[in-house]
């Protein structure tokens, strides 16, 4: 028999109380765990899920934080409007200065389907648009996890603009925000983001009638149905909750008034133009070329973020106290279970002593017992918040968007284990002295 | 073997107000001697095993275990003391309700430091040799009180003591029982050829073995000893 034989029996011995604790310190360090897990990988996908994004050229009369929001995920209303003009000279990179612009992809938003954001676009998002490169460090598009992209082009739009102001020569009717009859068949195609077709439950050839506005109460578009034409790999971004009709199509649809009688083609009122540079300091040359332009701005999604994650640290860091004072309360629960069976491990110290157990190994025993309660707990709660997020990974990426990672174990997931379990130490150390002052000839005594 | 020169043992009443309990001023026991104590309750028999085996130590005078004054010793040097030359069996047996009886018998060789697989087979056989050979699993709480005082003698015999503690072994116990473990003590002492100091309230077992001190003889404050 060895000392930790002697630790497991008393452990056992106890074994409903012994497993409240370590229940206890399983949860506080579980919270703590997760929380991690959360901020990192909201951290994470909030970086990764910029890339691409270099610069977001929108509305000048709205901070740029809520402009890369709306624009990159898709969070509260549209932020306004920006000529198209910006959007021409961007795709021309004549903004002022050459930045060697790799795209400038257009995006219009405002209707939703289901909950789910749909963005008017060009057919360069499918094509140029880009994430970030492969291992081969070559560019890679958006993939497809089944169809294809519908086709809308660069051109496409500078005509479709024209036709909205009148410019092209041809009477349509349906311009300056009257009502459009025509959506050409060619454009009444949509491609879905992963979360929402998986989500939605449509599938290639399904119908989509968006709706009006992104509020609670909508007006659908039913005079316009959309074929679905194509379903995009997942990406982890929040590109998976969005669906992507040609822009064309989105101008046409009623309510959508996008130019004003007698304006030009380049006021066509678009969300945003996404842009990226080849030249590194692209994105900090558009922004100080934009702040000297009323009619637009240039946020800079990395920069905007950081200052968010800046924001919000201070919540994080106030849920991950609320983890800590769980362990906390955990401790002061072992600390408190080992004090009140002070009486009844008198008296086996009292035996134990008579034996000619030493002070050194009764104290060992007590504070052993503390530790292992508290290394079991944080051991399995540790492991339970990457088991958690292993399990129900899934479930919370199709919710939030959001792909954790439950396999990310750390050198802090260590540091955890280790200060969990001393701090259950501590809790023990007290008792453990207390029974080094035991009276071995009173315990001893039948009366006790 | 055991010799107690000019002992005196008391405590402090809260408040510090010193009493007396016991004055020993010479008492000797030999090798291989069986000695019952007996003398009324609260007369220092209890308390006399203690000063014995070095868990408590006395305000004056030497306790000797053969040459070994156990008053020099530090508190550490007592515990080894007692892990390997003394067999305590109590009252109320003292088992650890955590442990089976096997292990509750192992423990007592744990702390003189010894362990393994010849540990395990000699406490094995110490409690085949009590007749336990079918309860060692079985913990304190489903024995009975017969079969928790064999583990306790297992357990007091476990390290081969040379001397052995007895207080009031046969007290919690019905007369059968309490007859059919003092045989089994007594056999295993003489088979050990240990000595044997025990505290009893029964006169038949006080004329059974070899010497009978009266405690009275050396209480404070209690009557005059029956002779």
């Amino acid at each position: 028999m060895k000392l930790p034989s002697i630790v497991a029996r008393h452990l056992s011995y106890r074994l409903p109380a012994n497993l409240l604790l370590a229940f206890s310190i399983l949860l506080g360090t579980a919270l703590v765990t997760f929380l991690w897990i959360a901020a990192d990988q909201a951290e994470r996908r909030y970086h990764s899920s910029s890339k691409g994004y270099g610069v977001v050229l929108g509305p000048g009369d709205t901070s740029p934080l809520d402009l890369v929001l709306n624009t990159v995920f898709h969070l509260g209303q549209s932020q306004g409007i920006i000529p198209l003009s910006v959007y021409e000279q961007a795709h021309a990179d004549r903004l002022g200065r050459r930045v060697g612009v790799r795209y400038a992809i257009p995006q219009v938003v405002g209707d939703s389907y289901r909950g789910f954001p749909i963005i008017g676009t060009t057919d360069e998002w499918f094509s140029k648009f880009s994430l970030g490169k492969n291992k081969k460090g070559e560019r890679v598009p958006l993939q497809f996890l089944q169809g294809g992209a519908w086709r809308f082009s660069h051109e496409d739009l500078l005509e479709e603009a024209r036709e909205q102001a009148g410019e092209s020569g041809s009477e349509r009717p349906g311009g300056h925000g009257e009502e459009h009859e025509a959506i050409p068949a060619s454009w009444r195609e949509v491609v879905l983001g992963s979360s929402a077709a998986e989500r939605t439950g449509l599938r290639i050839g399904d119908e989509v009638i968006p709706s009006h506005g992104v509020g609670a109460t909508l007006e659908e578009h039913a005079e316009a149905p959309f074929q679905v034409v194509g379903i995009l790999a997942p990406t982890g971004t929040p590109i998976d909750r969005a669906l992507y009709l040609p822009i064309g199509a989105f101008f046409r649809l009623k309510g959508h008034e996008v130019v004003k009688k007698g304006e030009g083609a380049s006021k066509v009122a678009i969300s945003s133009v996404i842009v990226d540079t080849k030249h590194p300091l692209g994105p900090m040359i558009l922004r100080s070329l934009f702040q000297r332009r009323p009619e637009a701005q240039a946020a800079i999604p990395a920069v905007e973020i950081r200052k968010l994650f800046e924001m919000v640290g201070d919540l994080a860091l106030a849920l991950r106290s609320i983890g800590f004072l769980v362990l906390v309360v955990a401790a002061i629960g072992i600390f408190n279970s080992l004090y009140l069976t002070m009486d009844e491990r008198r008296r086996e110290v009292a035996i134990m002593r008579s034996l000619g157990a030493r002070r050194s190994q009764i104290f060992a025993i007590v504070l052993f017992e503390a530790l292992a309660v508290g290394g079991t707990g944080a051991f399995l709660g540790i492991l339970g918040a990457h088991g958690g997020v292993f399990l129900f990974g899934e479930t919370l990426r199709s919710w939030t968007g959001v792909p954790f990672s439950a396999v990310d174990f750390g050198l802090r997931d260590l540091w955890l284990l280790i200060g969990v379990t001393l701090l259950a130490g501590l809790a023990g150390l007290l008792p453990g002295l207390l029974t080094l002052r035991t009276d071995v000839a009173r315990y001893l005594s039948p009366d006790r | 073997m055991i010799r107690i020169e000019g002992v005196e043992k008391g405590y402090r009443k809260k408040g510090g107000t010193y009493v007396p309990i016991l004055s020993i001023p010479h008492l000797r026991f030999g090798e291989g001697e069986t000695v019952s104590l007996v003398g009324p309750s609260g007369c220092g028999k209890t308390t006399f095993l203690h000063l014995v085996s070095g868990i408590l130590l006395p305000e004056k005078g030497r306790v000797f275990f053969r040459d070994q004054d156990l008053t020099k010793l530090s508190e550490r040097g007592r515990d080894r003391f007692r892990a390997r030359h003394i067999g305590y069996v109590h009252q109320t047996f003292n088992l650890l309700p955590p442990f089976s009886a096997l292990e509750n018998v192992i423990l007592g060789a744990f702390f003189a430091g010894r362990s393994g697989r010849a540990t395990r087979d000699a406490a094995r056989a110490l409690l085949e040799r009590v007749g336990l050979s079918d309860r060692m699993e079985n913990r304190p709480g489903e024995l009975s009180v017969g079969q928790q005082q064999r583990v306790a003698l297992a357990r007091a015999m476990i390290n081969a003591p040379e001397l052995i503690l007895a207080d009031e072994p046969l007290g919690s116990q019905d007369p059968e029982t309490g007859q059919a473990v003092l045989e089994l003590l007594l056999e295993l002492v003489r088979e050990s050829g240990a000595t044997l100091l025990m505290v009893t309230h029964d006169h038949r077992t006080a004329e059974i073995l070899d010497r009978r001190v009266d405690m009275r003889e050396f209480a404070l404050g209690m009557g005059e000893p029956a002779r």
